[in-house]
């Protein structure tokens, strides 16, 4: 397939990039014009070239495929999470966001970068109500939170997940514990900096918490929606087991290839159901205490069905240079897997990989469906993945929520651009280090 | 004659220029007040704390929205106003949600017209002017008295601000304000935890997850803000001038010092048991501490002339002499 056809998937990422910049009110009305625009400049030559019914598949396999369990997920998570409220005096500082984005890190490879982002962000936006300053905490929490707190295990990130249905041992990922650690410290200590220097800087003009009360009480409201956060992590563990039984592998054919699996069908159900749950069980009023709102589910859902139906040239171009890209060594892996996962679906950029390193013919490694692959290399396409998806705010699912929750709660965020700056200022000096400690 | 009509002219112009810039200045608070209603009446809507863009104090906010009008380049105002118009767009009442959009968008015209840069080119700051209590035209008009006194250590300015108080009849805050702070921080302190976790986890709550001296600090502002509003008073160090600058109540700020040496003798001469070099090695750990605390606080530096309105060398006035200068500043 030529590279051309890649042009509309760049002229949907420049889009989300400079409207904004240029109108902001104008892009969150012409959004779904223009996802529908760029879709239109991709399938139509793609139709011309290759047939309706080839575009038809292609458009079909990205949607059912891949689109609507990923945005039924994040649905999913973003209600039941919408529905717990912290309350507490606990005000933001240094410190006490260096905590709370170490929890959430951790927590991430317990119940996911989505459940954590979802359930931690509101939180964190609370506490940090009476700052100024507040568009890098987010920035960070994206890095730690959305992104690299998931390497521990295969819930934690869905490229993991893939990995785990090839045959990787669950608790595998946990042998990535020292990189997550020494990239947090790292990371922690360069936030706590950043942090500290804007905190001085609003305390010397005046500004200051509410810790009028002595002491402090955290209370958490609608706890019991921790039940149907649960079940949604099983339903994303179910998605990765039932594959490999036989009746689960089949499902309902749609056209051409295209197939809606039952293991697809049975975890949308569970996904929906809790999220109906939770919001039936759950008072109103604490959803009027998180400001929960349709609208920053609803701009993600509309921006990634563009990226999803856009990306599909770039995925194929991609599983088809896999084995002709000669690459070798885990420092190559890591680079390589990162950086395509920036922008591209991290999933299917670790199997492209995965499947290349399997096919290496190594001796010796980690066990998987795909080949034995060296251990090193397993751990630098997995960490590649999963950190580099914070190279960008459409690099994993999470990062465009986080920023469409705070951007409606208040806090001017960077744009696509100026997102992507923060990336190359803290991150990539970071992942340069990872490579000449780790992956050479 | 030319002369004496373009004095004419020139007076003329003046007082347009005075009248225009009281004008806009008028405008300009009043708009203030109206961009803060609304992000009152959005959040308000909205029922949610969550995302208020003018979250503080109000009169703090106020100012700081007046600042921002005041910036020629209009930046920081705009971001405000469009943050404020996402909440508003998130109300789920229509009709509310329309006549908070009307009343946004007639926010936005006025901001508008407004003119770019209505600075005149006189050195005074009239906001810092106004909070000054020396300044001849606010002299003590309607609030309390507040000297605020920074020290080098040794140079006297403790029994000076002691001395003034006494002279003008009105209170002495110094660790006072420390004791009471920690009072109310402390008030849990009795319910002591047996193990380690347990305790680590009381202490981080403790103080809302802050570091101690921070939440020290923001008691102690809380405290400083709460007593100008009812009493006049000397207040020693605290960094207690810029919380009422940024507080915008009027107060006097002075600094005290002395030559080193002078210093450092008078601390060996107090403290008997102390050598002259133990003392210079004292007073340079402290005036450090000193140095540290107020540039932690304020991002200023201690002791720069910059900061306050008065500063005075005691050795050349000595501990009588400083008050009568201050009082005589004070016009008492």
């Amino acid at each position: 397939m030529s590279v051309l056809y890649c042009i509309p998937f760049l002229g949907l990422l420049l889009s989300i990039a400079i409207f904004p910049l240029i109108n902001g009110r104008l892009w969150e009305k012409i959004q779904p014009w223009v996802m529908i625009f760029w879709c239109l400049c991709f399938l139509i030559p793609y139709g011309a070239k290759y047939g309706l019914s080839v575009a038809a598949e292609s458009t079909l396999e990205s949607i059912v495929g891949d689109y609507i369990t990923f945005i039924v997920l994040l649905f999913g998570l973003f209600t039941v999470a919408g529905n717990i409220t912290i309350d507490g005096d606990l005000a933001g500082a240094p410190r006490t966001n260096c905590v709370l984005l170490f929890i959430g890190m951790l927590l991430s490879s317990v119940i996911g970068t989505t459940g954590a982002s979802m359930l931690m962000i509101r939180p964190l936006i609370k506490m940090n109500t009476w700052r100024k300053n507040k568009a890098h905490v987010m920035v960070f929490f994206i890095f730690l939170v959305s992104n690299m707190g998931g390497c521990l295990t295969p819930i934690g990130d869905p490229p993991l997940l893939m990995g785990f249905s090839r045959g990787i041992n669950f608790f595998y990922s946990l042998s990535f514990s020292h990189i997550l650690l020494f990239n947090a410290m790292l990371l922690l200590c360069i936030f706590y900096l950043t942090d500290r220097h804007f905190f001085r800087k609003e305390v010397a003009e005046g500004a200051r918490p509410d810790i009028s009360k002595p002491g402090n009480n955290i209370s958490i409201k609608g706890l019991h929606n921790l039940i149907f956060i649960a079940l949604i992590i099983s339903a994303v563990i179910l998605s990765g087991i039932l594959p490999s039984v036989e009746p689960f592998a089949k499902g309902l054919h749609i056209y051409g290839s295209v197939v809606f699996t039952y293991t697809q069908m049975i975890e949308i159900v569970i996904i929906l159901l809790s999220a109906l749950g939770a919001y039936l069980t759950t008072p109103a009023v604490i959803r009027e205490a998180n400001h929960f709102t349709w609208g920053a589910i609803t701009e993600v859902a509309i921006l990634f069905i563009g990226i999803f139906i856009t990306m599909h040239p770039a995925l194929v171009i991609l599983r088809d240079a896999g084995k002709s890209l000669k690459l070798s060594s885990p420092y190559q892996m890591f680079w390589s897997t990162g950086l395509l996962s920036s922008f591209l679906d991290n999933t299917p950029t670790y199997l492209v990989f995965l499947t290349t390193a399997g096919s290496l013919g190594s001796q010796a490694g980690v066990y998987t469906s795909l080949g034995l692959v060296p251990a090193q290399m397993l751990t630098a396409i997995s960490c590649g993945a999963v950190f580099m998806g914070a190279n960008s705010y459409i690099g994993n699912a999470p990062n465009m929520m986080v920023k469409a929750i705070s951007e409606e709660n208040g806090i001017k965020m960077p744009g696509f651009f100026g997102y992507i700056f923060w990336a190359i200022k803290i991150l990539i000096p970071i992942f340069i280090i990872d490579t000449f400690v780790f992956f050479l | 004659m030319e002369d004496e009509v373009a004095r004419a002219i020139d007076e003329v112009n003046k007082e347009k220029l005075e009248k225009f810039r009281t004008e806009t200045q008028n405008t300009v608070k009043n708009l203030a007040h109206e961009i803060y209603r609304l992000d009152e009446e959005v959040y308000k809507q909205l029922g949610s704390s969550l995302g208020r863009v003018f979250s503080g104090d109000k009169k703090r906010e106020i100012h700081s929205i007046i600042s921002a009008l005041n910036d020629p380049d209009g930046y920081k105002i705009r971001n405000d106003l469009v943050l404020i118009s996402n909440m508003a767009r998130t109300i789920k009442n229509k009709n509310m949600r329309k006549s908070v959009m009307q009343e946004y968008s007639q926010i936005l015209k006025k901001v508008r017209s407004l003119p770019e840069s209505f600075a005149g080119n006189d050195i005074m700051d009239y906001e810092l002017a106004g909070l000054n209590q020396l300044n001849l035209k606010t002299r003590f008009a309607s609030n309390h008295t507040i000297i605020c006194i920074g020290r080098t250590y040794g140079s006297g300015g403790t029994d000076i601000g002691f001395a003034l108080a006494d002279k003008l009849h009105i209170n002495y805050y110094d660790a006072e304000v420390i004791k009471e702070s920690e009072n109310i921080l402390e008030a849990l302190e009795n319910e002591k935890k047996k193990n380690f976790l347990s305790r680590v986890i009381y202490d981080f709550g403790k103080y809302h997850g802050l570091a101690k001296e921070d939440a020290q600090f923001f008691k102690q502002s809380e405290l400083i803000l709460e007593k100008a509003l009812t009493e006049d008073f000397v207040i020693m160090g605290r960094c207690a001038d810029k919380i009422l600058t940024n507080n915008h109540i009027p107060h006097i700020s002075i600094f005290i010092t002395a030559p080193f040496e002078i210093r450092a003798k008078r601390i060996a001469s107090i403290k008997h048991n102390i050598s002259l070099r133990q003392a210079r090695k004292l007073l340079k750990k402290i005036d450090a501490a000193s140095k540290r605390h107020y540039r932690n606080y304020t991002l200023q530096r201690w002791g720069d002339i910059q900061n306050y309105d008065l500063c005075i060398n005691s050795a050349c006035f000595g501990i009588e002499g400083s008050v009568e200068l201050i009082l005589r500043s004070m016009n008492r």
